[in-house]
Protein backbone atom coordinates (compact mmCIF):
# COMPACT_ATOMS: atom_id res chain seq x y z
CA UNK A 1 0.00 0.00 0.00
CA UNK A 2 1.34 3.41 -1.00
CA UNK A 3 -0.45 6.53 0.29
CA UNK A 4 -1.92 8.74 -2.44
CA UNK A 5 -2.48 12.48 -2.24
CA UNK A 6 -6.08 13.67 -2.02
CA UNK A 7 -7.71 15.97 -4.55
CA UNK A 8 -9.51 19.07 -3.26
CA UNK A 9 -12.84 17.33 -3.90
CA UNK A 10 -11.74 14.33 -1.84
CA UNK A 11 -10.54 16.54 1.00
CA UNK A 12 -14.06 17.93 1.16
CA UNK A 13 -15.77 14.53 1.02
CA UNK A 14 -13.70 12.97 3.80
CA UNK A 15 -13.31 16.07 5.94
CA UNK A 16 -15.26 14.79 8.96
CA UNK A 17 -13.31 11.55 9.27
CA UNK A 18 -9.98 13.31 8.87
CA UNK A 19 -10.85 15.04 12.15
CA UNK A 20 -10.54 11.66 13.92
CA UNK A 21 -7.47 11.73 16.21
CA UNK A 22 -4.62 9.50 15.00
CA UNK A 23 -6.20 9.31 11.52
CA UNK A 24 -6.16 12.72 9.82
CA UNK A 25 -5.34 13.46 6.20
CA UNK A 26 -2.44 11.01 6.45
CA UNK A 27 -4.85 8.16 7.28
CA UNK A 28 -7.11 9.20 4.42
CA UNK A 29 -4.21 9.10 1.99
CA UNK A 30 -3.42 5.58 3.17
CA UNK A 31 -7.03 4.54 2.51
CA UNK A 32 -6.91 6.06 -0.96
CA UNK A 33 -3.79 4.04 -1.71
CA UNK A 34 -5.30 0.81 -0.36
CA UNK A 35 -7.11 -2.08 -1.96
CA UNK A 36 -9.52 -4.59 -0.38
CA UNK A 37 -10.96 -7.87 -1.62
CA UNK A 38 -14.47 -8.59 -0.34
CA UNK A 39 -15.59 -12.17 -0.76
CA UNK A 40 -19.33 -11.96 -1.56
CA UNK A 41 -21.26 -8.70 -1.45
CA UNK A 42 -24.54 -9.82 0.11
CA UNK A 43 -25.86 -9.09 3.59
CA UNK A 44 -22.40 -8.94 5.11
CA UNK A 45 -20.07 -8.09 2.28
CA UNK A 46 -22.42 -5.55 0.73
CA UNK A 47 -22.37 -3.45 3.87
CA UNK A 48 -18.61 -3.87 4.26
CA UNK A 49 -18.24 -2.65 0.67
CA UNK A 50 -20.64 0.24 1.26
CA UNK A 51 -18.75 1.49 4.31
CA UNK A 52 -15.33 1.07 2.73
CA UNK A 53 -16.49 2.85 -0.41
CA UNK A 54 -17.92 5.69 1.66
CA UNK A 55 -14.68 5.87 3.66
CA UNK A 56 -12.64 6.21 0.49
CA UNK A 57 -10.69 2.96 0.16
CA UNK A 58 -9.11 3.47 -3.25
CA UNK A 59 -9.83 0.09 -4.82
CA UNK A 60 -12.48 -2.48 -3.95
CA UNK A 61 -12.52 -5.92 -5.54
CA UNK A 62 -15.91 -7.61 -5.15
CA UNK A 63 -16.16 -11.35 -5.82
CA UNK A 64 -19.66 -12.79 -6.01
CA UNK A 65 -21.36 -15.05 -8.54
CA UNK A 66 -25.07 -15.27 -9.27
CA UNK A 67 -28.10 -13.06 -9.72
CA UNK A 68 -30.30 -11.20 -7.27
CA UNK A 69 -33.25 -13.19 -5.86
CA UNK A 70 -36.15 -11.94 -3.77
CA UNK A 71 -34.91 -13.47 -0.51
CA UNK A 72 -31.70 -11.39 -0.78
CA UNK A 73 -33.59 -8.15 -0.31
CA UNK A 74 -34.12 -8.26 3.47
CA UNK A 75 -30.38 -7.68 4.07
CA UNK A 76 -28.43 -7.15 0.85
CA UNK A 77 -28.65 -3.39 0.69
CA UNK A 78 -26.67 -3.07 -2.54
CA UNK A 79 -29.39 -5.07 -4.33
CA UNK A 80 -32.70 -3.62 -5.48
CA UNK A 81 -36.10 -4.88 -6.62
CA UNK A 82 -35.30 -3.52 -10.07
CA UNK A 83 -32.20 -5.71 -10.08
CA UNK A 84 -34.02 -9.00 -9.50
CA UNK A 85 -32.66 -11.63 -11.86
CA UNK A 86 -29.60 -9.54 -12.70
CA UNK A 87 -25.98 -9.90 -11.62
CA UNK A 88 -25.40 -9.26 -7.92
CA UNK A 89 -21.90 -7.96 -8.37
CA UNK A 90 -22.86 -5.58 -11.18
CA UNK A 91 -25.70 -4.23 -9.04
CA UNK A 92 -23.22 -3.73 -6.21
CA UNK A 93 -20.73 -1.99 -8.47
CA UNK A 94 -23.39 0.37 -9.81
CA UNK A 95 -24.65 1.32 -6.36
CA UNK A 96 -21.16 1.83 -4.96
CA UNK A 97 -20.22 3.94 -7.95
CA UNK A 98 -23.19 6.20 -7.24
CA UNK A 99 -22.07 6.49 -3.63
CA UNK A 100 -18.44 7.25 -4.41
CA UNK A 101 -17.33 7.89 -7.99
CA UNK A 102 -13.78 8.67 -6.81
CA UNK A 103 -12.81 5.05 -6.15
CA UNK A 104 -12.08 2.06 -8.37
CA UNK A 105 -14.55 -0.82 -8.07
CA UNK A 106 -13.73 -4.15 -9.69
CA UNK A 107 -16.66 -6.54 -10.12
CA UNK A 108 -15.69 -10.20 -10.34
CA UNK A 109 -18.76 -12.35 -11.15
CA UNK A 110 -17.24 -15.40 -9.48
CA UNK A 111 -17.10 -16.79 -6.00
CA UNK A 112 -13.70 -17.52 -4.51
CA UNK A 113 -12.39 -20.84 -5.80
CA UNK A 114 -9.16 -22.72 -6.30
CA UNK A 115 -8.66 -21.09 -9.70
CA UNK A 116 -9.02 -17.44 -8.71
CA UNK A 117 -8.14 -17.27 -4.99
CA UNK A 118 -4.38 -16.74 -5.25
CA UNK A 119 -4.72 -14.09 -7.96
CA UNK A 120 -7.50 -12.13 -6.25
CA UNK A 121 -5.81 -12.16 -2.85
CA UNK A 122 -2.56 -11.17 -4.55
CA UNK A 123 -4.19 -8.05 -6.04
CA UNK A 124 -5.07 -6.43 -2.71
CA UNK A 125 -3.70 -5.23 0.62
CA UNK A 126 -6.41 -6.79 2.79
CA UNK A 127 -9.20 -9.37 2.54
CA UNK A 128 -12.64 -9.29 4.15
CA UNK A 129 -14.22 -12.73 4.32
CA UNK A 130 -18.03 -12.70 4.18
CA UNK A 131 -18.56 -15.98 2.31
CA UNK A 132 -21.31 -18.46 3.19
CA UNK A 133 -19.37 -21.64 2.48
CA UNK A 134 -16.52 -22.82 4.61
CA UNK A 135 -14.70 -24.12 1.52
CA UNK A 136 -14.43 -20.50 0.38
CA UNK A 137 -13.49 -19.29 3.84
CA UNK A 138 -10.72 -21.82 4.26
CA UNK A 139 -9.43 -21.08 0.79
CA UNK A 140 -9.25 -17.35 1.49
CA UNK A 141 -7.61 -18.05 4.84
CA UNK A 142 -5.02 -20.28 3.21
CA UNK A 143 -4.17 -17.71 0.56
CA UNK A 144 -4.13 -14.80 3.02
CA UNK A 145 -1.69 -16.69 5.25
CA UNK A 146 0.44 -17.81 2.32
CA UNK A 147 0.65 -14.27 0.93
CA UNK A 148 0.91 -12.62 4.35
CA UNK A 149 -2.23 -10.51 3.83
CA UNK A 150 -4.41 -9.45 6.78
CA UNK A 151 -7.89 -10.94 6.76
CA UNK A 152 -11.03 -9.77 8.56
CA UNK A 153 -13.41 -12.67 9.17
CA UNK A 154 -17.08 -11.78 9.72
CA UNK A 155 -19.99 -14.15 10.39
CA UNK A 156 -23.54 -14.14 11.75
CA UNK A 157 -26.42 -16.37 12.73
CA UNK A 158 -29.89 -15.28 13.84
CA UNK A 159 -29.21 -12.42 16.29
CA UNK A 160 -25.61 -13.42 16.89
CA UNK A 161 -22.44 -12.38 15.14
CA UNK A 162 -18.71 -12.87 15.45
CA UNK A 163 -15.64 -11.23 14.03
CA UNK A 164 -11.89 -11.55 14.29
CA UNK A 165 -8.94 -10.04 12.46
CA UNK A 166 -6.15 -12.30 11.30
CA UNK A 167 -2.57 -11.14 10.94
CA UNK A 168 -0.72 -14.10 9.38
CA UNK A 169 2.08 -15.47 11.51
CA UNK A 170 1.04 -13.33 14.45
CA UNK A 171 -2.54 -14.26 15.32
CA UNK A 172 -4.58 -17.46 15.05
CA UNK A 173 -5.86 -18.08 11.54
CA UNK A 174 -9.30 -19.46 10.68
CA UNK A 175 -7.96 -23.02 10.65
CA UNK A 176 -6.53 -22.56 14.15
CA UNK A 177 -10.09 -21.93 15.33
CA UNK A 178 -11.83 -24.49 13.11
CA UNK A 179 -9.38 -27.24 12.08
CA UNK A 180 -11.69 -28.90 9.54
CA UNK A 181 -14.72 -28.15 7.44
CA UNK A 182 -17.78 -28.07 9.73
CA UNK A 183 -20.09 -31.00 8.99
CA UNK A 184 -23.18 -29.44 10.55
CA UNK A 185 -23.26 -25.98 8.98
CA UNK A 186 -26.41 -25.06 7.09
CA UNK A 187 -25.92 -22.28 4.58
CA UNK A 188 -29.47 -20.97 4.95
CA UNK A 189 -30.42 -19.72 8.38
CA UNK A 190 -32.45 -17.10 10.22
CA UNK A 191 -31.01 -13.59 10.15
CA UNK A 192 -32.00 -9.94 10.08
CA UNK A 193 -30.26 -7.48 7.80
CA UNK A 194 -29.52 -5.37 10.86
CA UNK A 195 -27.47 -8.25 12.29
CA UNK A 196 -25.38 -8.80 9.17
CA UNK A 197 -25.11 -5.03 8.86
CA UNK A 198 -23.86 -4.68 12.43
CA UNK A 199 -21.02 -7.15 12.04
CA UNK A 200 -20.29 -5.78 8.57
CA UNK A 201 -19.78 -2.28 9.99
CA UNK A 202 -17.47 -3.74 12.61
CA UNK A 203 -15.60 -5.53 9.83
CA UNK A 204 -15.27 -2.33 7.80
CA UNK A 205 -13.91 -0.54 10.84
CA UNK A 206 -11.40 -3.32 11.38
CA UNK A 207 -10.26 -3.00 7.77
CA UNK A 208 -9.84 0.77 8.12
CA UNK A 209 -7.84 0.29 11.32
CA UNK A 210 -5.51 -2.33 9.84
CA UNK A 211 -4.94 -0.33 6.64
CA UNK A 212 -4.13 2.90 8.45
CA UNK A 213 -2.65 1.77 11.78
CA UNK A 214 -5.52 3.31 13.73
CA UNK A 215 -6.44 1.85 17.14
CA UNK A 216 -6.15 -1.83 18.09
CA UNK A 217 -7.62 -4.37 15.67
CA UNK A 218 -9.14 -7.61 16.98
CA UNK A 219 -5.81 -9.40 16.83
CA UNK A 220 -5.93 -12.53 19.05
CA UNK A 221 -9.54 -11.81 19.96
CA UNK A 222 -12.84 -13.12 18.68
CA UNK A 223 -15.63 -10.64 19.32
CA UNK A 224 -18.94 -12.35 20.07
CA UNK A 225 -22.03 -10.19 19.67
CA UNK A 226 -25.41 -11.27 21.02
CA UNK A 227 -27.85 -8.69 19.70
CA UNK A 228 -30.74 -10.33 21.55
CA UNK A 229 -29.22 -9.36 24.90
CA UNK A 230 -26.84 -6.70 23.54
CA UNK A 231 -23.99 -8.51 25.25
CA UNK A 232 -20.64 -8.19 23.49
CA UNK A 233 -17.70 -10.36 24.60
CA UNK A 234 -14.06 -10.32 23.54
CA UNK A 235 -12.73 -13.88 23.72
CA UNK A 236 -8.98 -14.39 23.70
CA UNK A 237 -8.02 -16.95 21.05
CA UNK A 238 -4.64 -18.51 20.41
CA UNK A 239 -2.68 -20.15 17.61
CA UNK A 240 -2.43 -23.92 17.26
CA UNK A 241 1.11 -25.13 16.87
CA UNK A 242 -0.17 -28.01 14.75
CA UNK A 243 -2.33 -25.84 12.48
CA UNK A 244 -1.98 -27.16 8.95
CA UNK A 245 -2.12 -23.62 7.53
CA UNK A 246 -0.11 -21.39 9.83
CA UNK A 247 1.39 -23.77 12.41
CA UNK A 248 5.07 -23.85 13.09
CA UNK B 1 -20.68 -25.40 42.88
CA UNK B 2 -22.55 -23.94 39.97
CA UNK B 3 -21.48 -23.15 36.42
CA UNK B 4 -23.40 -21.74 33.48
CA UNK B 5 -23.32 -23.45 30.10
CA UNK B 6 -24.13 -21.21 27.14
CA UNK B 7 -25.08 -22.46 23.69
CA UNK B 8 -24.63 -20.34 20.56
CA UNK B 9 -26.09 -20.27 17.08
CA UNK B 10 -27.04 -23.70 15.68
CA UNK B 11 -26.00 -25.40 18.92
CA UNK B 12 -28.51 -23.20 20.72
CA UNK B 13 -31.15 -24.16 18.21
CA UNK B 14 -30.39 -27.85 18.75
CA UNK B 15 -30.44 -27.46 22.53
CA UNK B 16 -33.68 -25.50 22.49
CA UNK B 17 -32.25 -23.18 25.17
CA UNK B 18 -29.64 -20.44 25.21
CA UNK B 19 -28.08 -21.41 28.52
CA UNK B 20 -28.49 -23.51 31.64
CA UNK B 21 -27.14 -23.30 35.15
CA UNK B 22 -25.68 -26.58 36.32
CA UNK B 23 -24.81 -27.83 39.79
CA UNK B 24 -21.59 -29.84 39.86
CA UNK B 25 -21.41 -32.46 42.59
CA UNK B 26 -18.00 -33.78 41.59
CA UNK B 27 -14.82 -32.37 40.03
CA UNK B 28 -15.46 -31.74 36.38
CA UNK B 29 -13.62 -30.25 33.45
CA UNK B 30 -15.21 -27.91 30.93
CA UNK B 31 -14.83 -30.65 28.33
CA UNK B 32 -16.64 -33.18 30.55
CA UNK B 33 -19.38 -30.65 31.21
CA UNK B 34 -20.11 -30.48 27.49
CA UNK B 35 -20.05 -34.26 27.09
CA UNK B 36 -22.46 -34.63 30.00
CA UNK B 37 -24.78 -32.03 28.46
CA UNK B 38 -24.77 -33.94 25.19
CA UNK B 39 -25.77 -37.18 26.91
CA UNK B 40 -28.37 -35.50 29.09
CA UNK B 41 -30.09 -33.70 26.22
CA UNK B 42 -29.75 -36.46 23.62
CA UNK B 43 -30.38 -35.67 19.98
CA UNK B 44 -30.39 -33.30 18.18
CA UNK B 45 -27.95 -31.58 20.57
CA UNK B 46 -25.90 -34.72 21.10
CA UNK B 47 -25.07 -35.11 17.42
CA UNK B 48 -24.14 -31.43 17.21
CA UNK B 49 -21.72 -31.71 20.11
CA UNK B 50 -20.28 -35.18 19.68
CA UNK B 51 -18.81 -36.89 16.66
CA UNK B 52 -19.13 -40.53 15.70
CA UNK B 53 -16.35 -41.37 18.17
CA UNK B 54 -18.47 -39.87 20.99
CA UNK B 55 -15.95 -37.12 21.66
CA UNK B 56 -16.64 -33.39 21.19
CA UNK B 57 -16.37 -32.17 17.62
CA UNK B 58 -13.12 -30.27 17.14
CA UNK B 59 -14.89 -27.67 15.04
CA UNK B 60 -16.75 -26.34 18.04
CA UNK B 61 -15.14 -23.56 20.00
CA UNK B 62 -15.01 -24.14 23.74
CA UNK B 63 -14.80 -20.95 25.75
CA UNK B 64 -14.44 -20.64 29.51
CA UNK B 65 -15.29 -17.14 30.65
CA UNK B 66 -13.51 -15.12 27.95
CA UNK B 67 -10.74 -17.53 26.99
CA UNK B 68 -10.66 -20.13 24.20
CA UNK B 69 -9.88 -23.61 25.60
CA UNK B 70 -8.58 -26.59 23.59
CA UNK B 71 -10.64 -29.76 23.59
CA UNK B 72 -7.55 -31.85 24.28
CA UNK B 73 -6.45 -29.79 27.29
CA UNK B 74 -8.83 -30.52 30.22
CA UNK B 75 -9.87 -27.32 31.96
CA UNK B 76 -10.89 -28.00 35.59
CA UNK B 77 -13.90 -25.98 36.68
CA UNK B 78 -13.79 -24.22 40.05
CA UNK B 79 -17.38 -22.97 40.12
CA UNK B 80 -18.83 -19.74 38.89
CA UNK B 81 -17.48 -20.06 35.36
CA UNK B 82 -19.36 -19.35 32.17
CA UNK B 83 -18.72 -22.12 29.66
CA UNK B 84 -19.72 -21.42 26.05
CA UNK B 85 -19.98 -23.78 23.10
CA UNK B 86 -19.81 -21.98 19.78
CA UNK B 87 -20.18 -23.64 16.37
CA UNK B 88 -18.53 -22.18 13.27
CA UNK B 89 -20.82 -19.68 11.57
CA UNK B 90 -20.42 -17.90 8.27
CA UNK B 91 -21.91 -15.28 5.99
CA UNK B 92 -25.15 -16.83 4.86
CA UNK B 93 -26.29 -17.85 1.42
CA UNK B 94 -25.82 -14.46 -0.16
CA UNK B 95 -22.66 -13.63 1.78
Amino acid sequence: MKPEKLSDAEKGIYEWQTWVPDFGVEGQEKLKGSSVLISRCGGLGGVVAYELAAAGVGRLVLAHAGNVVASDLNRQILMTHAGLGKSRVESAKRRLGELNPHIDIVAVPENINETNAARLVGEVDLVVDCAPLFEERFLLNREAVRQNKPLVDCAMYELEAQITTISPGRTPCLSCLYPTNPEKWKREFPVFGAVSGTVACLGAMEAIKVLTGLGQPLYDFLLLCDLRSMRFRRVRVSRRADCTICGT
Amino acid sequence: MKVTLHYWAQVKQAAGIACEELELNAPCSAQELVEQAAERHGDPLRSFLLGEDNTPRRNLLLIVDDVHVRWNEPFPLQGGEEVTVLPPISGGLGG
